[in-house]
């Protein structure tokens, strides 16, 4: 299972972009509460997202950002079929790409 | 050899210092090129009003109505703040969001391309009360809008 979810909706000249991931976004500034040993910061540094394989965001993003990180994009036009691409990385070398189409 | 223990350990030592200086001199570039891939000088924690001049370099920051930040203005929960930044501002190139009294404020910055309006929605952690800033860079300038953000439990706490 990706990590990723996308869910893209067509409205008049744009297309919204909305994406769910999950991630535990860890600051490193918590400590386990049964262990009493500071949880490694673990978090998502940036984010892209392709229209048909070109870039059109990228983001760059710190522990700030909520635990299973969603957000929401606008683009230009978009037609049925056009292919939306999100991939992340995170500070542990992880990374994850997930593509969807346009409805 | 006529080596007495005290010269081997000076040597030894002034050996293991010019490993040491040749090994960071190698590492600089190494830290130069993760700079433009993720900007850690950013994201460290800082004070907001360092983390506010190594993202416009000194250049003033300009009040704008052009910009609308959407947020609660009580938020019960700090490790979940929704927001959205819209702007009409024409040619935005990144759009910065920072809490201020965050132990690292810059939360997130998005880059924009010609193909995407300035219209974006994503959730935050907030430690505490604090502004939250909204910052638009567009034809070289840097115009902002803030709203203060009441929370009533930390969000960074676990």
């Amino acid at each position: 299972m990706s990590s990723i979810k996308i869910r893209t909706k067509r409205q008049p000249g744009t297309t919204q972009i909305r994406t769910l991931i999950a991630h535990p976004m860890e600051t490193g500034l918590n400590t386990d509460s049964k262990t009493k040993k500071t949880i490694a910061a673990h978090f998502i540094q940036q984010l892209t997202v392709r229209h048909n394989d070109t870039i059109i965001l990228t983001t760059d993003l710190a522990s700030g950002i909520s635990r299973n990180p969603y957000f929401s994009f606008e683009m230009k036009g978009g037609e049925p079929g056009d292919k939306i691409t999100i991939q992340w990385t995170d500070n542990q070398g992880n990374s994850d790409s997930q593509d969807t189409l346009i409805q | 050899m006529t080596q007495t223990r005290r010269q081997f350990i000076k040597k030894s030592l002034s050996l293991g210092g010019a490993f040491l200086s040749s090994s960071l001199v190698m590492l600089k570039p190494l830290l130069a090129q993760t700079e433009t891939s993720w900007p850690i000088s950013k994201f460290a924690h800082l004070t907001y009003q360092i983390a506010l001049k190594r993202i416009t370099g000194g250049q003033p920051l300009i009040p704008s109505k052009d910009i609308t930040l959407s947020i609660p203005r009580i938020a019960e929960n700090g490790a979940l703040i929704p927001f959205t930044v819209s702007s009409t501002l024409e040619m935005a190139e990144s759009v910065f969001i920072l809490v201020k009294n965050n132990p690292v404020p810059l939360i997130a910055r998005f880059t924009l391309s010609p193909h995407v309006n300035t219209q974006l929605s994503a959730r935050l952690k907030m430690a505490e009360t604090s502004d939250v800033v909204s910052i638009v860079l567009a034809n070289g300038h840097y115009y902002y809008t803030d709203k203060t953000v009441k929370v009533t439990l930390g969000g960074c706490g676990g």
